[in-house]
C-alpha cells in the first residue's frame, strides 16, 4: 500500500510503498494495530463523555502496478494513520509491550468536539490520546498546512507513547485511583505530582516518537513554527538543562496565576520541561563522549545511524513503567499526595533501577544527573557505583578538561 | 416451430419503420454524491458530462409512443484536497453505454414539449487518475523540490437509473434535454448522480 512515509535518506516525507501486516479490513482501516472511526461527534460533559454518529470509514484505493494507492486525500490520511499506528505498536512490542496492550485501539479521524455546556469546541490542528475513551483523536486541520498530524509518524508515535503510559503506569484506568488521593475533590494539595505526571507524559511520548521514527526533528515536518523547541538531539543548555528547583519555581510562578491561566501556563511548560526529560533519555541512548585532540567531544551515535542503545533505553523505560520492582506505577500508587512522584530524583531512580545492563544503567545515571541536576546521593542504589560527576549542564568548563569524557558519559572506558 | 416464430419476430423488428434513426447530442453536468471515506453519508462532487445517443425506436417497428435509444455517456470530474504540503488530485473519467427505454406521455406542456419518463441501464468503465504532491516543509528549507507521484487504474461497473427526457421537435435543432437520477460505478462504490443535459436532435 502507498502511504506517506518519512525517508531517512532524504529526511523528508514522501509517498512510498509500505507493507501493512495487521489490517483485516482494508477499506475500514481496522486491524490489530488500530480501528479507524469516522464521522464522530464527541460531547464532553461534567460527568460523562458521549460519542454519537460514529461510523466505519470507507477508504478507497486503486490498484496500480500491484500496489494499493489511496484514491483521495482522506483515504491517504486514514491509510497513513493506520500505518503509523502499526509502526508505533511494532516498536513498542519489540521493546517488550504485551500484545494485548492497546490492541485494536480506536482512532477517531477528524471528530467534532462538543462541550456539553458551551456547544462546538472547534478543536482543530491537534492530535491526542484521550484516556477516558481509550482512544486517539486526530482532529481536522485548519491553520496547520504542513504534513498533516495524522500522517506524521512521529506525532502518532508520540500519542501512542501516551497510550502506553496510561496502559502501563495507570494500569489502563483513567483516572487512576491514586489520583483521587493526590487531588481530593479536584483540588491538588501538592502540585508537584500532577505537574510531574504531565511533564513525564510529554517527555516520554517524545522519546517514543524519536525511537519509532529515528527522526529527532519529527515536529519540524508538521509544526515548523515550534522551531527546535522540542528537539532532543544536540545539546542546548537552555533547552536541555533542568532541575528540581527550576521545576518547583515554575509551579510557584503558576500558582500566582488565575486558575485558567495556570492551565495555559502548564499547557506550554509541560512540553518545555518534558523536552529536558526526553533529552536526558536521548543522551543516555545516543551520546558518547571521547577525548579527541585533547578536548572532550560528544558523538551522537544515533545521528550516525546506530540506534541500538537508544532502543535499549526505551526497553528500560517500558520496564520502569510497571514491570520493575521500583516502577513508576508502584511509585504513584504508594505516594499518598504526589510529593515523592513529583521529584526528578524519584523518577530517575525508577528508570535507572530498571536497566538490565551496567553500561546502560550508568549512562542513565549520568544523563539524569547531568540534565536534571540530580545529586548523586539522590539517585539511589542503582547509581551507587556511578562516580557522581555532573556533565555539561552544570560544569561547562569540564567539557574542555576532559572530565565529562571520563565520567560524564557514565560509561567507563 | 419456436425457431420460425423467432425468425419472424427478428424480421419484423429489423424492418425499418422510418428511413433514418434520430441522433441526439447533449452537454450537461452532474452532481455526484460519492462515498465519503470519512464515514459520513456522502461527499459532493460536480462533473461535466456529454452524451450522444441514437434513437432505435424509428429503426424498428415499435409502438409509436415507445422511445428506445442507445447512447455513449461521458463524465469528467476532478478535485484537489489537502494541506499546502500534501495535496491529492483525483480525476475521474467515466464512460457508459446506456440503453434508455421510455414511454412518451400524451401530456404535452405548452403543446410543444414531449415528455418521456424512462429507465436506463448499461455497462460503464471509469479511469481514476491520482496525483500526489508532497512538499515537506523540512525539505523545502533544504531546497528540495516537491515530489509528485501518479497512479491510475480502470474500474468496470455499470450505470442504472431513471429520468425524464424532454424534447421540442418543432424547435430549431430539435431542442431536447433530460433530468436523470442514476447510480454509476466509478470505483469500489456506486455513486448517486443527479444529471442535467441539454442538446439537440437530428
Amino acid at each position: 500500500m502507498a502511504v506517506l512515509q518519512w525517508d531517512p535518506a532524504s529526511r523528508v516525507y514522501e509517498l512510498r510503498v509500505a507493507s501493512i501486516e495487521t489490517l483485516d479490513d482494508v477499506a475500514a482501516l481496522q486491524g490489530e494495530a488500530a480501528v479507524a472511526v469516522g464521522n464522530a461527534r464527541i460531547t464532553v460533559g461534567q460527568s460523562r463523555i458521549r460519542v454519537t454518529g460514529s461510523a466505519d470509514v470507507h477508504a478507497e484505493f486503486i490498484e496500480h502496478d500491484g500496489v494499493l494507492y489511496p484514491s483521495d486525500f482522506h483515504s491517504l490520511g486514514l491509510a497513513t494513520a493506520y500505518f503509523n499506528f502499526e509502526r508505533a505498536r511494532a516498536y513498542a512490542l519489540a521493546r517488550g509491550m504485551e500484545p494485548e496492550t492497546l490492541r485494536r485501539v480506536p482512532f477517531y479521524y477528524h471528530p467534532e468536539m462538543y462541550l456539553s455546556d458551551s456547544g462546538p469546541d472547534g478543536e482543530t490542528d491537534n492530535a491526542a490520546w484521550f484516556p477516558a475513551l481509550r482512544s486517539f483523536l486526530l482532529f481536522p486541520f485548519d491553520a496547520f498546512q504542513e504534513i498533516p498530524l495524522a500522517m506524521n509518524q512521529g506525532v502518532i508515535a508520540h500519542e501512542y507513547g501516551h497510550g502506553i503510559f496510561t496502559a502501563e503506569v495507570h494500569g489502563g484506568v483513567w483516572p487512576p485511583p491514586w489520583l483521587a488521593g493526590w487531588c481530593p475533590d479536584g483540588a491538588c494539595t501538592e502540585a508537584n505530582g500532577v505537574r510531574m505526571l504531565d511533564v513525564l507524559e510529554e517527555g516520554f511520548a517524545d522519546a517514543w516518537a524519536v525511537g519509532v521514527t529515528r527522526d529527532p526533528w519529527f515536529t519540524h515536518h508538521s509544526i515548523s513554527a515550534l522551531g527546535d523547541g522540542r528537539l532532543v538531539a544536540g545539546f542546548v543548555p537552555s533547552r536541555h538543562c533542568h532541575s528540581q528547583a527550576r521545576f518547583e519555581a515554575a509551579i510557584a510562578e503558576a500558582a500566582d496565576l488565575p486558575p485558567a491561566d495556570q492551565e495555559r501556563y502548564w499547557a506550554a511548560k509541560k512540553y518545555e520541561v518534558g523536552t529536558g526529560v526526553a533529552g536526558a533519555l536521548y543522551r543516555a541512548g545516543c551520546v558518547d563522549f571521547a577525548v579527541e585532540q585533547g578536548a572532550c567531544q560528544a558523538r551522537d551515535r544515533c545521528v550516525e545511524g546506530d540506534w541500538d542503545r537508544y532502543d535499549r533505553v526505551m526497553e528500560t523505560l517500558l520496564r520502569a513503567y510497571r514491570a520493575s520492582e521500583n516502577s513508576l506505577a508502584r511509585l504513584a500508587e504508594t505516594d499518598p499526595d504526589g510529593s515523592e512522584f513529583g521529584t526528578f530524583a524519584a523518577v530517575a531512580r525508577s528508570i535507572a533501577a530498571a536497566a538490565e545492563d551496567d553500561a546502560l544503567r550508568l549512562a542513565l545515571c549520568a544523563a539524569f544527573s547531568d540534565r536534571l541536576a540530580i545529586p548523586a546521593a539522590d539517585l539511589g542504589a542503582a547509581c551507587d557505583d556511578w562516580n557522581g560527576d555532573h556533565g555539561a549542564c552544570d560544569a561547562t568548563e569540564a567539557r574542555g578538561s576532559g572530565a565529562l569524557c571520563v565520567h560524564g558519559g557514565g560509561i567507563r572506558e | 416451430m419456436k425457431l420460425r416464430a423467432l425468425a419472424f419476430l427478428l424480421a419484423a423488428l429489423a424492418t425499418p419503420a422510418h428511413a433514418a434513426p434520430r441522433l441526439s447530442v447533449e452537454l450537461g453536468g452532474a452532481l455526484f454524491l460519492r462515498n465519503d471515506p470519512q464515514g459520513s453519508f456522502w461527499d459532493e462532487e460536480l462533473a461535466l458530462g456529454a452524451r450522444a445517443a441514437v434513437g432505435l425506436d424509428r429503426a424498428f417497428a415499435l409502438p409509436e409512443a415507445l422511445r428506445l435509444d442507445a447512447g455513449l455517456l461521458w463524465y469528467a470530474s476532478s478535485r484537489v484536497d489537502g494541506t499546502d504540503a500534501v495535496q491529492v488530485r483525483r480525476t475521474l473519467y467515466s464512460f457508459a453505454l446506456p440503453i434508455a427505454a421510455g414511454w412518451e406521455l400524451d401530456y404535452r406542456p405548452f403543446e410543444a414539449l414531449r415528455l418521456t419518463p424512462y429507465l436506463t441501464a448499461g455497462p460503464a468503465v471509469t479511469r481514476t487518475s491520482v496525483t500526489y504532491r508532497v512538499a515537506d516543509p523540512f525539505g523545502r528549507r533544504q531546497g528540495l523540490a516537491p515530489v509528485e507521484t501518479d497512479a491510475g487504474a480502470w474500474d468496470a461497473g455499470g450505470l442504472y437509473g431513471a429520468g425524464l427526457a424532454v424534447r421540442a421537435p418543432e424547435a430549431p435543432l430539435g431542442l431536447g434535454g433530460r433530468l436523470e437520477v442514476a447510480r454509476l460505478h466509478r470505483g469500489p462504490y456506486a455513486d448517486l448522480a443527479f444529471a442535467l443535459g441539454l442538446g439537440a436532435s437530428f
